[in-house]
Formats: structure tokens, sequence, C-alpha cells
């Protein structure tokens, strides 16, 4: 466990309760690596290399081991996110049904290719594979919600809605 | 019950029969069309009674293997002192797929109380279910009916009066394709990077956190209720030959109603395509090619499709794979370059870069596949990525480098005219490759 | 034991071998990058792939368990195709950049090149760029894009060093090693990730640029940091240490040392004391002697011989036998006021001497300020540096008519034996001669001579001899040894202590002997003051040093 210091607590005392909970489900405390870590991008959005430290001692591993599994997950953001992480799905399916005139019509109107913010840290564009929602192709999702069934007019009605 | 012969099956659908039933996530729902009465009747019996139940219905891994479930739960060592564990793989990367999300979404219920039978068959207490990082709508969905079955008993300490303790877990991804090969899985559980094992040892022997370890789909898990509850001859009176039961099919691409469909196994693929998924969506843009089970297995042309059933041996007599059931449907007019382009990126993109003819195989072939479409390839590209891909096929940890090799080996030779013909024009020679 | 054939030979094999293992014992030698006999296996390089009849797919050598019968086949056509396939993989993204790199001359992709590749180049996109010159720590540099990603360096970090300081960042053909940003790699045994790195990605910054490999020549050594003996090689070239590896003993150090005694080599080739010297005077080594031997003859047994646990067996018993046979002294001992280095289960002994366990069993065990004090008339000191790890120790020289020190370097107690007036011989280090060493076990260990002596410099145990000659006194017992000086020490001067261990010196094997005696004197731990089997004491360390023992 971490020692009290003046910092603030990167996890908050419910989340790391329910850490707790959690790991008397599973017989090592690393195998609580990638719970650790959505909590963490949970509560700030991404994972620093501060955080990288933080969830180390909370498991009782080397900070270098986080580090390599965060660089690994394609869906752990190193670096603050926009506010909405469009995560366009470019595999097959998709890309059958118009996915490459969806990012580049993204590219057109927002500015930003894969991996960038917009400058007022609203959105950022994402190129991903498969989101296994072939059935409404083309498909995204922004942040965690799936988006179905995509053209350019749509995804446009739906970014403008969003607060 | 059921009864019926082959040729004209009583049952055709197990799995989604209350897909679109409202409400058909909540315990109450489940109960009420008879649900955690089959996981009693397995209680009920000696667990290797419940194994051989399984053995005898033929059911085979829904995740892409097609190894039969009731002998890989007959792998487990008879005499550990060793904790067994049950891993339920919902990772669903695997292009063109997407049927785990129904169960997951609709009826998870179903999928919980087929591991209380696993559980109970392989000598169990703990199920951990690791499903993708994008997967939050059915994680959330799958964790309400998890806390359903924990408030009335059917998960914890004494399941259905069982006695016997099962506990499950959700364990969340965070995106990574190689986290849905059965040791990557247990790697990323475990806390670490998704790198699949060296075998020897197997997981039923050495597995999760070093004990002996059954990993199964979700559609697979998701069969044991219909089993246990009607029996395993039942289940293999369904279907054909060795390829028995029912199987949700994954429809996607140039079709007027792309979706989820269960029907026995066997069906030909012209009725799925024509009489479940409304054919062509364009009238003027016939078949072209068809992929019949997710992007890892070769490509079928129109006239091989057409002709075919779908079914383990069939679509294994043809050199191809039921594997996922993701049946993606091509049409004329898409330049199948760069189709092709699209999925060795994918695999590129996936590897996880721990072995040398993966890491650098699956980027080598991806580079020279958008050289091929955009322009740049010479002619002794297309000879020196056939021999690529025999450097890697077989040489490999673990197989994505097999599943790189299926596609691009089968679409360079059904379709070797159109590569050719990028060659010969030094790029796509399509003047609009229809991509919409 | 399993019986197995490979390409047409029958081999036995040992119990629980890997099939790699099996083959290198017989020599046959299956290429591999990830595979190492002190590592856990990874199986990730797939270099190692071999045809076994009946197994439809090849399989890697390092993972595969023997069953008797076996049939494997590692020359097939299909295996060169597919190790020719690996390496080209391998070659994919490598800088191939042999002129200015390190492991030229001892890499395994330039091997493997020429004896399984030999192919015209295919590559025909362009190569991932990875950062060339990382300062992993403060021994080690990542050239991120020589690197195959065998991991061999993750897993000795976690298996053998036990930092877990490595490991693999990012995933497909962007994979590299890293730490964790920001933070070095900074075990104690960091140096021996360049050792086993197969190709150039991990390299030592204190060889790096320094000479290539096929220059150096080689000697079998023993390292003289600790008490631990650990097994070297020193690579030379132009009479300088180039570089000290270490060398396999599975009995005291495995494949290992740890980084300070891997760096500690500056010393041998640097400020070193060339030529007798006598204030400003320099002289040749005769007159040198017959000053000295001048000296000791008006000091009678008013004379004080301070000697070190850095000498050698053969310089200890030559000297005691000078100074208890031959000449009087009134005080004899070694010691060392060089204090305690930090400890660990791994190779590290708080003892940084190599050869405290024969002063103990020589009975020479003394407390250097106290020999210093003792009243005598000379002062004669053989190695160490007891001035720089004292300093107050210079006033005392006064207190003596004559000082003579036999030393390897420039040193602060060479500057203040000269500023009294006193006489500077040259001493050769351990690299200079053969000799051997106990280490903390009592293990004999031999080391070989590497280099020519620096100017004229002596070993020890020569300048006891030649002074006995000079003094026109009988050294040897019984005549003069008819093979070597070092055979005579063991066979006329050992026999007279019981603690120490029977050798035939010409047939001490390389890997050393087993200690088969338990010496006479129980040693008492410096560090705890208790009796201690596996710690011995030196003399008494200054309280500075002691205070920052723990490092």
């Amino acid at each position: 466990m971490p020692e009290t210091s003046t910092k603030p607590e990167l996890l908050p005392p419910a989340a790391l309760a329910r850490l707790e909970e959690l790991a008397r489900r599973y017989p090592t405390r690393e195998a609580l690596m990638l719970p650790a870590l959505w909590m963490v991008q949970r509560e700030h959005g991404w994972i620093s290399t501060e955080a990288m430290q933080y969830v180390a001692k909370l498991l009782d591993v080397s900070p270098v081991r986080v580090y390599g599994v965060v660089s690994f997950y394609h869906m752990f953001h190193e670096r603050a996110p926009g506010k909405y992480n469009i995560q366009v799905c470019q595999t097959l399916s998709c890309s059958l049904l118009g996915a490459e005139k969806l990012l580049q019509h993204l590219q057109d109107t927002l500015g930003i290719a894969h991996g960038e913010v917009c400058p007022n840290g609203r959105f950022m564009v994402q190129r991903v594979e498969c989101l296994g929602a072939c059935e409404h192709a083309p498909v995204c999702q922004i942040n965690d919600d799936f988006v179905f069934d995509l053209t350019p007019a749509a995804l446009d009605a739906k970014l403008a809605e969003l607060p | 019950m059921t009864s019926g012969t082959k040729e004209s099956p009583a049952v055709q659908r197990i799995l989604s029969l209350h897909f679109d039933t409202p409400e058909s996530e909540r315990l109450a729902t489940y109960t009420a069309s008879g649900g955690y009465s089959a996981c009693r009747r397995a209680f009920a019996r000696p667990p290797e009674d419940v194994t051989e139940e399984v053995k005898k219905s033929g059911l085979r891994g829904r995740g892409g293997a097609g190894f039969p479930a009731g002998v890989k739960w007959g792998f487990i060592p008879k005499n550990t002192e060793r904790p067994m564990y049950l891993c339920i793989n919902a990772d669903e990367s695997e292009p063109g797929t997407f049927k785990d999300r129904y169960i997951m979404e609709r009826d998870p219920h179903m999928l919980l109380e087929g591991i209380l039978i696993t559980c109970w068959a392989i000598r169990s207490h703990d199920a951990y279910i690791y499903i993708r990082g994008e997967f939050e709508d059915a994680r959330r969905v799958l964790q309400a009916a998890i806390d359903e079955a924990y408030a009335a008993g059917h998960l914890g300490a004494n399941p259905c009066g069982s006695g016997w303790r099962i506990d499950v877990t959700i364990h969340r991804g965070a995106g990574a394709y190689i986290c849905g090969e059965e040791t990557g899985l247990l790697e990323s559980l475990e806390g670490k990077k998704g790198y699949p094992r060296i075998k020897p040892p197997f997981p039923a022997v050495v597995g999760l956190f070093q004990s002996p370890t059954i990993i199964n789909n979700v559609e697979t898990i998701a069969c044991v209720p219909w089993i246990l509850e009607h029996g395993g001859e039942a289940y293999a009176r369904i279907g054909v030959g060795k390829s028995t039961g029912t199987k949700l099919w994954c429809i996607s691409g140039h079709v007027a109603r792309p979706g989820v469909y269960e029907t026995p196994l066997g069906v030909p693929f012209r009725t799925l395509l024509e009489e479940y998924a409304g054919g062509m969506r364009h009238p003027d843009r016939p078949l072209k090619a068809v992929i019949p089970g997710g992007s890892s297995v070769p490509v079928l042309t129109a006239s091989e499709a057409l002709g075919v059933n779908m079914d383990y041996e069939s679509l294994g007599q043809l050199g191809t794979m039921l594997g996922s059931a993701g049946v993606m449907v091509i049409e004329e007019g898409t330049c199948m370059v760069w189709a092709l382009a699209v999925i060795t990126r994918f695999y590129a993109e996936e590897s996880c870069g721990q072995c040398t003819p993966c890491r650098e195989g699956t980027s080598w072939v991806n580079d020279i596949m958008w050289r091929l479409e955009r322009g740049g390839a010479t002619p002794e590209d297309i000879a020196l990525v056939h021999n690529l891909c025999d450097n890697m096929i077989g040489k490999t940890i673990c197989v994505l480098a097999d599943a790189m090799v299926m596609p691009a080996k089968s679409f360079m030779k059904k379709f070797k005219p159109e590569f050719d013909a990028h060659i010969a024009a030094g790029r796509c020679p399509l003047p609009q490759p229809v991509r919409d | 034991m399993p019986k197995i054939h490979i390409d047409e030979r029958e081999i036995e094999a040992g119990a629980n071998e890997n099939l790699i293992a099996t083959a290198a014992r017989a020599g046959v030698h299956i290429p591999h990058f990830c595979w190492h006999p002190a590592l856990s296996v990874a199986g990730n390089c797939r270099q190692c792939l071999v045809e076994i009849e009946g197994v439809p797919k090849p399989q890697i050598a390092c993972n595969t368990p023997l069953k008797d019968g076996m049939v494997v086949r590692t020359k097939s056509p299909a295996i060169q195709e597919a190790r020719r396939g690996v390496l080209e993989f391998l070659l994919l993204n490598h800088p191939i950049d042999c002129p200015i790199c390190d492991q030229a001359g001892e890499c395994r992709l330039q091997e493997y090149y020429m004896s399984h590749g030999l192919y015209d180049a295919r590559r025909n996109v362009d190569k991932v760029h990875k950062p060339k010159v990382v300062d992993l720590g403060p021994h080690v540099l990542l050239d991120a894009e020589r690197c195959v990603l065998c991991t061999r360096c993750v897993r000795f970090c976690s298996e053998v060093a036990r930092s877990d300081e490595l490991y693999v960042a990012e995933r497909g053909s962007h994979s590299e090693i890293a730490t964790f940003p920001g933070q070095p790699l900074v075990n104690a045994y960091s140096g021996n990730v360049v050792d086993i790195c197969p190709v150039g990605a991990l390299l030592s910054k204190e060889f790096r640029f320094k000479s290539r490999v096929w220059w150096l020549k080689k000697a079998d050594s023993v390292c003289t940091s600790c008490a631990r003996g650990c097994n070297v090689r020193i690579d030379h070239h132009w009479n300088q240490v180039q570089r000290q590896v270490p060398r396999y003993n599975p009995e005291v150090n495995s494949y290992w040392m740890c980084d300070r005694g891997r760096t500690h080599i500056d010393w041998i080739n640097e400020q070193r004391v060339t030529a007798a010297q006598h204030g400003e005077q320099t002289l040749v080594l005769r007159e040198a002697f017959e000053l000295l031997a001048a000296r000791l003859a008006a000091a009678g047994s008013a004379v004080t011989v301070v000697l070190s646990p850095k000498l050698a067996n053969e310089d200890l018993l030559a000297w005691r036998h000078l100074f208890t046979a031959v000449l009087p002294a009134a005080h004899l001992g070694a010691g060392s006021l060089e204090p305690a280095q930090p400890e660990d289960d791994i190779l590290r002994r708080a003892d940084p001497h190599p050869n405290t366990w024969s002063v103990q069993a020589l009975e020479l065990a003394a407390d250097v300020r106290a020999l210093w004090q003792a009243p005598a008339k000379l002062l004669l000191l053989v190695g160490d540096d007891p001035v720089g790890w004292d300093p107050a120790l210079a006033a005392g020289l006064a207190r003596f008519d004559f000082v003579a020190a036999a030393l390897t370097n420039h040193n602060a107690t060479a500057t203040s034996v000269l500023a009294a007036g006193g006489l500077l011989l040259p001493l050769a280090t351990h690299a200079e001669y053969a000799g051997t060493f106990n280490n903390y076990a009592g293990r004999v260990q031999r080391f070989e001579a590497a280099l020519a002596p620096f100017g004229s410099a002596l070993a020890a145990h020569e300048m006891a001899v030649e002074l006995a000659l000079v003094l026109r006194r009988e050294f040897w017992p019984a005549g003069k040894p008819r093979t070597s000086v070092q055979q005579g020490i063991w066979q006329q001067l050992a026999p007279a202590i019981p603690a120490m261990p029977r050798i035939d010196w010409e047939h001490v094997p390389p890997e050393g002997l087993n200690p088969t005696w338990k010496p006479t004197a129980r040693p008492r731990s410096v560090l705890t003051g208790e009796d201690a089997t596996d710690a011995y004491s030196w003399g008494a360390a200054p309280e500075a040093a002691r205070a920052g023992e723990h490092g």
C-alpha cells in the first residue's frame, strides 16, 4: 500500500476499496493490473508516468511492467485525449462500407488525423481495428459508446449533439 | 421436447431464441422461460457425466478453432492440488465477428448458466470472463446479470443448492486482438502484456496462475445449458456429420440485411445470403467473394461460396474454415488488392511483436500490399509475399502469422489477375474502387 | 536417460535436458538468439527451428522435451530455408551498421548470416527507425534499432539480478526494450546484459569504440574486487586491459560478475609505478634492491612488514617465508583499511579483497594502524594504498629511519613514501603474472598472466626471492625450483602451514580447486564482530567508511 503523503491519492477511496475487494478474486496482486489501470483512466482520462508508478506501488510490481502494459494496449492513453475520442473502425466490413470516407471527412472537417487532438481539446480521432459490430458498419465509438450505421452526415449530427 | 431427423430438424435455434424478447437480459425473463434448471440437472450428476454429455453432443469450440469442447474438458489433470480455472473468452476481435456481443447483451444468463455447468464439470470454483475493452455496454449488462445471479443465489457459495462455490469475475481487456489467443488471454489476465506462451506446457495443465485452466468461447459455453436440458444426443441430431448443433452466423459486408442469424450447421451459404441476409445490397453488383469464418480464413470465390454448405467439413474440403463464422460478403466492383491490404493492415497492427517471423513479416507484407495498391510495387513482389508467407506460417509462437497468411495467399491465388493488373498499371487500375 | 538421434548420430541425453542443450553438449550447434542456459526459455527468436520426425511443423529446439528415440534433423533443406527466413526477418529492420558497431566480430547476426544466410537482400520497404543511443544506465547503452527483441536482458534483470528494471514497451514492430521512463538501469549486475546480448544492441559504455574484438588477446583470470573471486577473462590489446568479462564457473559465479568488478580495470592500465624511485631519483632494480638490502641490514630485526590481502598466495607465502625463516622482522602482518562494500545474496561480498582467506590461513591478519605504530626502524609495505584509505597515516612515516613500498600505482601511499625520502618499488598487478587466490570459501583459483609487466614491475613473490638473493641469503629450503618460482613456493613453503591447501601448481584446472580443508583460524565478521563462517575480517575500517558500508 502507498505510504501516506501530502499528495492526494491518484485513486479516490471508493475506487481503492473496490480494488481491494476485487483483489480477493485473484491469487496475485499483479492480476489487478488492467482493473487498476482502467480505474486510473476513468478518473483522470489518461495514464501518466506518475500514475504508472502509483499503480506499480499498489500492485507491488516493478514500474517498468506497468509501463510495458500501458504502451501495449491500444485503449490506454499515455497523453491526455480529447474530451471525445472518436475511434473509427477501419477493418474490412467497415472499410467495405465507407470507413475511409468517414476518416477523410473527419480530417476535412476537424482538421485532425489519427492520434491527434483538435486545438480546443474537444475531439481526438483514432483509427482502430474491428470493433465487433460489423452488422452496423461503418461504426465508430465515441469514448465508450458505439455509434452505428454511420455516414459523414450522421457522424456530423452525432458530434453536434454531444454536450 | 425436441425430435426430428437430420433431414428435417425440428430445432432451428437454441441461442437466439430470446434475443428480441423485451428485457431478455433480466433474470426474471430468463427464469420465466425455464432458465437455471439445466444447471440443477448438472449438479445432480457426477462431473464426469456432465463432461460425457458434452462430448456426446459433439459441441465444437465456437471461437474459431472448432476443437471438441467435451474432449478439451477431459484434458484436465485428475490428480492435482492446484485449483482449476475456467476462462470465458469474450475478447471477440476476429474481424467480421460479433455474435458473442449479442449473447452477452441479450441473453447473459444463458452464458452464466453455461458457466455454472462447466465449472461443475471441470471442478472449478472460479470463472473469469475476459471481455474486450471496447464492449463496455455488453460488460455493463453482463455485470448486472452477474449481480442478479448472486442476489438470487445462482452464484456464490452455494449456487442453486449445489454446495459448490462458483464465483464469476469480469476482467476487462484494453484493446488487443492477441488477447483472444488462449495463452495471450491468460497472460493479460495475469496482468502482463498479452504475449502468447510457448507450448508445451498447455493451458489444461499449466494455465492461469500456473494452474490447470479451460478456456472456452462465449458461444460454446452458451450452448451448454441446452445440452444438459435436452441431452447430448439431441444436440448431436442437429446439424450435419461432425458439425453438430446450431450456429450463430455473423453476416456483414455488402448484404441488404447484415446481422446475427442462427441456423443448424450445414445450412447452404446461398440460403444464408438470400433468405436470411436479404441478398446483395445492390442488385447490379453481384456476389464476388466471401470470407466465411472471420478474416483469418482463406477467401472463397462467388461460385465456390454459392455451392458450399456452412459446416466445418464442407468448408474444410474447399480449403477454408468455418472459423469464427464471421461471414463477410464482397460485391463485384470491389478491389481485392485493396481489400487484402485492409486485412493485412489489421494483422500488422495486432501482432504482439514477440516472435521474429510475425513481428517483421506482418509489417513487411502489409507494406508491400499498400505499395501494390498505391504504387511502387514490382513484379517480384507477388512471389516475395508468397515466400514470406511460407517463412511465417507454422514457424511462430501462435497462429496470428498463419491468420495473416491464410487470406494473403488465397486472395493472391484466387484473384491473381487483379494483382497482376495492379503491377502492370503501377497502382490500382480501378478508376474509383467501390468503397462505400 | 533418453537416447535420441541428431543428424544421424545417436546421442545420450541428460535427464531433464532441452534438445538445444543436449545438442550443444554433443557438439551440434543449433543457431539461436533468445535461449540462454542460465535463463528461462522464451522461444521468441525462432532461429533454433529443427525438424522432428513425425511432427509436421518445425519445432524450436529450446522448448522441445526429449523423448527416447526422437529423430532430429538440424540441417535439412527445409530447416536451412526456415533459418534463412528468420534471419531475413531479423535483418529487415536491422541497421546493419557493423562498421561502427562494437559487436562486430562476436555478433550472432553476422555469424549466422555467414553460415546460413548469404542471400541477396529482398527488403524493399523502409526500415523502422528507433532511438540509437539510449543512455540506459551508468554502464549500458541501448541501440534499439539493432535489438532483435530476444528478451535475454529482460529475463536477466528479472531472474538473476532480481531488479525487474527492463521490459518490452509498445507492440509489434515498434516494440523496444525500455526501462521505466526516467529510471536508469542501476542494478549492480547491469553489465551482464551486454555480455548476453547476442547483437550490438546493448553496449558497454566503458568498452564502446575502444577496440575491435578480433584484435583482443584473452587470458583467464580472477576478479580482485571482492572475496567472491568471480572467474573472469581479461581481454587486452597493446598491453592494455581493454575489458574484463565473466568466465563461466558453475560453482562460483555462473556466467555473471558485478559491475564494480567488471569496470575496476583502469588501475591496471594507468598511473602505474614502472620503475624504482628513491626521492627524485629513478633507479634500476638492482640498485633499488641493493639500497633496500643495505637498509634492512642496518635495521636488523627492527623491521615492520605490512602485506595486503590483495596479494596472491604465492606472494604471501614468499614474503612470510622471507621474514620468518630468512630475515628477522619484529612485526609482520597483512591487512587493509579499505572499507566494506555492499553485499548481496547474488555475488557480491562485503570483503573487497581477493585473498583474505589466505591471510587468515597464514595467520597474518593484523590491524594496519597497529602495525604502523609498532616500534621499528624500517617500514616495508607490499601492495594496497593505506595512506589513500587513511591520510592520517602519512604523518607516521616520519618515525621510521627508512620506508620502502612495493606498489602497483602512483597513489597517495607512493607519494607519501617518496616525500618521506623512501624507496618506491614497481609492483606487478595480478594481470602481469600467474598466481592463485583463495576466495571466501577457500577455493583455490588460478589467474594467468595477461599482460607483459609494465616497465620493470615485478610480482611480489619475485621481489622476495630477489631480495634474498641480494642479501646473499638462501631463500629456498630445498634448493632452487626446477620448473617455476610458483611451483617452488607451493612445494617448499606451503607445507609449513597446516591451514594452507596442498596443490599441484602446474595443474590447477581453469575452474579452480574445491576446498577440502578447514581453516584453523575462525574469522570474525568486521561488520558484526561475531564469529562467522562466511565473513572474514581484515582489520578495522575507519569509522567514516563504516558508516557508508551498506552503500
